[in-house]
């Protein structure tokens, strides 16, 4: 089953010099499917998640998720549509910083009124998995990047949501914290079988999906799949990199 | 582009940052102005007979400049340190920290220059509804509008000197010069307020020594003053820490914080009240000293009217000498009956002051009636008649709550000065209507007992004929028309008793002296209702200006959380949630305060009433907290209808 249809879609910033953000995009993405989003900076990546995230419309073009279109549902639904449907994972983080680790991470099952006792057994629950349980009664400041990203990453997903979103999760991290938040979602992919859609810039974080998808000015570009190898993978990625960015310094890490 | 040039644009074209600053500056000049163009108006200014309301309104005048000082002073380090960023990539981009000061400093000129000039134009609309108010609660006519020349001058000389000062003063705020310290600003990440066990059980302590100060027998200045001290640094700790402690324990209370939104608000509004516990103090003190001032003057007003409603005397006649009674008499029966009053009813009764001694009576001073006197009046006076009664026994009357210790109860013995016989008080009796009338205490004694008395006092006693008339047409109401016959004639007969028509003071009609119900109750109405006045205009401003500073102080949170609940929103927040929980989060901010003021008022007024010999408080307090928190709720609308519609732009 497909948890994600695009569809044709087109999206024109308009004003004085309208920019064509996207172009003709077709993208699907089955149950449990890890895929990945690459391209240089300015490509179209976020604007592409923004639409799947319902944050941004298409001008053209269709978007479902499980089935629904989100852009046809009133702006209550809306919301309630992300809260219970889609998982968001931002670079940086997004965590209130008046909460405490478990408070953050179940702050939308409280405000979907779940019982206590439901929210408890799905905190632990998805603590344990992501290895925070022993940081639940910190606070956010308190703790690293690395486990701040878990505990975006454990909000994200304790409602079950269909699809979870991540706009660079590793973005703000050291290449330990970052190996150990891709290695997170690779669980929960494997072990809960989330949908993960990743939007990254670095290859060695693109190399945990079972697909990536290039874009280049607002266009699909490539795509490429994983096989057994993760480090032939990691090759793959950073040979298509070059073949369709051109530009070494676009191979850089982090975002400009 | 030169640089008065460059501060300049830089105010207009970022005006919606300095619209916060500004405004509130602008809003403590028109207050200042408003309340000069009283001060200064010539009808004010010419009057001979209000100089202490005069007084009063200078000493609240210096009161809104002090206030507009530390307001402006605090606006502005609030908005500098709001600006952090933009001094650091001023710094960044080679300017000079001389250069920063003085764009700083130009700012706030050309700031301060446009807030006078707005503040008055606002203020000449807003002296305008206040000479209107004025005239209304002095009951005085109307006070023309005038071109208030003078009020202007003094506010644009006041305000220039206070924008002048402080623009140095700022100077001080923007001395970290530590680029990346400013460019980072408040992107810090707040720490979790902290509340000390020993500080929260403190303040408790201070609140309750404050409590128990108040409730002693007997009122001093000394435990008002220990009550006022306990009670303000109370209400710091209450916030500081009290605040902070409460909401650490309703958290452990999952089942309510984990539900819908109120993790969301709940959480916030620990950090907002610590944050803001300076402001939430000052707001509570002064809302509390505002509807304590405004409430006091209510219960005086009250009881004012109560001692015109109560009285069933329409005035009274008291002449020492028995040889100039039968003169004063006709005299004031020609008087009235020239104005046309014919029908009304007079009772003779003879008092004579006598001081009272006794095992449980300590000195005090009363009037010896007797028996057959009484009769004439106890159906006025609405007191138990004495008739069967015995030599020896006594009736007392004796006011309501009179700050009279030991008040002798029946069965107790009483002697008096200068006399050898012993009362029994059989009796003890009182009553509004009595205590209306009279005021002090009556002490009824048989005819012969009281002739008795007087031998034995002999040449020293002090005896008296009162004459308490009623004019039943003009019946009893509980409020006196200022144009009715009584209100007329009864100014009209003060005057003329008092000789205020001849020539010479000492030229007086009659040689007793007179106590005219309505004209009493008018003069005292008057004085009340000045004091009343300036209350109401005090706390008003003070009302006011809290709130702009909540609004202020939410304006400057306004960028924090408007990121907070734009992310929130990412993540499925939606609008209505989003209001729920910033609408309860300002509501609180609006309405802790005045929910603490009122219970301070009631609880400092209550027994300070009841010494005043006042009962009734609890209309009072409940009417000025509802005036305070009619006023607080338009603010609450009004600042929430603002920051929610900011807020809304951000949800996605």
């Amino acid at each position: 089953m497909n948890i994600l249809e695009a569809s044709g879609l087109n999206k024109v910033y308009p004003g004085k010099v309208s920019t064509q953000a996207l172009t003709d995009i077709h993208l699907t993405i089955a149950e449990g499917e890890f895929v990945g989003i690459m391209g240089p900076s300015g490509s179209g990546k976020t604007t592409l998640l923004n639409m799947v995230s319902t944050i941004d419309t298409p001008s053209s073009g269709t978007v479902k998720i499980g089935g629904k279109d989100p852009y046809t549902m009133r702006k209550n639904d809306l919301a309630k549509f992300r809260r219970r449907e889609l998982g968001f994972v931002f670079q940086d983080f997004n965590l209130l910083d008046t909460l405490t680790v478990a408070e953050n991470i179940v702050l939308p099952l409280t405000l979907d009124g779940v019982k206590l006792k439901e929210m408890d057994e799905r905190l632990h629950r998805i603590a344990e998995r992501l290895g925070i349980s022993s940081i639940l009664k910190s606070r956010t400041y308190e703790i690293s990047g690395g486990q701040r990203q878990r505990t975006a990453i454990a909000r994200a997903v304790i409602t079950h949501p269909s699809i979870l979103l991540a706009d660079e999760p590793t973005g703000a991290l050291d290449s330990n914290s970052s190996r150990i938040v891709m290695e997170s979602l690779e669980s929960l992919n494997e072990h809960e079988r989330t949908t993960v859609m990743l939007v990254t810039h670095d290859p060695q974080a693109a190399s945990y999906c079972h697909r990536i998808v290039f874009i280049k000015d607002g266009r699909l570009a490539a795509e490429i799949h994983r096989g057994e190898s993760r480090q032939a993978f990691f090759q793959k990625i950073i040979d298509t990199l070059s073949f369709w960015g051109g530009n070494a310094h676009e191979l850089s890490s982090i975002r400009v | 582009m030169n640089f008065p040039r460059f501060a300049f644009n830089n105010v207009r074209r970022n005006a919606r940052a300095y619209f916060a600053y500004f405004l509130s500056s602008a809003f403590m000049v028109m207050i200042f102005f408003s309340f000069a163009v009283f001060i200064f108006h010539p009808a004010i200014e010419g009057s001979e007979m209000k100089r202490m309301t005069k007084a009063g309104m200078q000493a609240a005048e210096y009161v809104i400049f002090a206030f507009a000082f530390f307001f402006v002073l605090y606006s502005i380090s609030v908005f500098l340190k709001s600006r952090n960023k933009e001094f650091g990539l001023l710094l960044m981009l080679g300017a000079k920290p001389g250069q920063l000061n003085r764009l700083v400093f130009l700012e706030n000129i050309i700031i301060g220059a446009g807030s006078i000039v707005s503040g008055i134009g606002g203020g000449l609309l807003l002296s305008k509804l206040f000479l209107l108010l004025a005239a209304r609660m002095t009951d005085t006519e109307e006070l023309p509008f005038y071109w208030p020349v003078k009020a202007a001058l003094l506010t644009t000389g006041a305000f220039a000197l206070l924008f002048l000062s402080i623009s140095v003063l700022t100077l001080l705020f923007v001395r970290k010069h530590n680029v990346i310290e400013l460019l980072r600003g408040s992107a810090k990440p707040k720490k979790e307020p902290k509340a000390s066990i020993l500080l929260a059980l403190f303040g408790m302590a201070l609140l309750a020594v404050g409590y128990m100060s108040l409730q002693r027998d007997e009122l001093e200045p000394a435990s008002i003053f220990i009550a006022a001290g306990a009670g303000i640094a109370g209400t710091y700790f209450f916030y500081s820490q009290l605040s902070v402690l409460f909401m650490r324990l309703l958290k452990r209370n999952r089942a309510f914080v984990w539900r819908r939104t109120n993790l969301l608000w709940i959480s916030e509004l620990a950090y907002k009240i610590k944050d803001n516990a300076r402001i939430l103090f000052l707001i509570t003190v002064v809302t509390s000293i505002a509807s304590m001032s405004t409430g006091f003057v209510l219960s005086l007003n009250q009881e004012t009217q109560r001692l015109y409603a109560d009285n069933p005397v329409s005035f009274e006649l008291n002449v020492s000498e028995d040889d100039d009674l039968a003169a004063d008499k006709k005299a004031v029966d020609a008087f009235i009956s020239e104005r046309g009053v014919n029908e009304y009813s007079a009772e003779e009764v003879r008092q004579m002051y006598v001081y009272i001694e006794g095992r449980r009576a300590t000195e005090a001073m009363g009037n010896l009636i007797s028996a057959s006197d009484y009769a004439k009046v106890s159906p006025i006076w609405g007191t138990p008649s004495f008739e069967a009664a015995e030599p020896g026994n006594m009736l007392l009357l004796a006011p309501e709550s009179q700050s009279w210790k030991n008040r002798p109860a029946p069965g107790d013995e009483i002697s008096l000065v200068g006399s050898e016989a012993l009362f029994e008080v059989t009796e003890v009796g009182g009553g509004k209507t009595f205590n209306a009338a009279v005021g002090s205490p009556v002490l009824v004694v048989t005819d012969e007992s009281f002739d008795a008395v007087r031998k034995a006092v002999g040449e020293d006693a002090s005896v008296s004929t009162h004459i308490y008339y009623n004019v039943p047409a003009w019946g009893q109401s509980d409020t006196l028309d200022s144009g009715s016959q009584e209100a007329l004639i009864g100014s009209e007969m003060q005057r003329w008793w008092r000789g205020e028509n001849q020539d010479s003071s000492s030229d007086r009609p009659i040689s007793g002296y007179m106590n005219v119900r309505s004209a009493s109750y008018l003069d005292f109405k008057q004085q009340v209702s000045i004091f009343g006045f300036i209350g109401v205009f005090v706390a008003l401003m003070f009302s006011l200006s809290s709130a702009s500073f909540l609004y202020f102080k939410l304006h400057s949170e306004l960028t924090r959380d408007s990121q907070m609940y734009h992310s929130l929103s990412k993540t499925g927040l939606s609008i209505g949630e989003m209001k729920k929980s910033a609408t309860l989060q300002i509501a609180l901010l609006f309405f802790i305060p005045i929910a603490v003021s009122a219970i301070q008022t009631f609880v400092v007024l209550n027994p300070i009433l009841k010494l005043m010999s006042i009962q009734n408080v609890t209309v009072p307090v409940l009417m000025t907290t509802a005036a305070f928190l009619a006023a607080q709720t338009f603010y609450f609308f009004v600042v929430r209808g603002r920051y929610l519609s900011r807020l809304k732009k951000v949800m996605v």
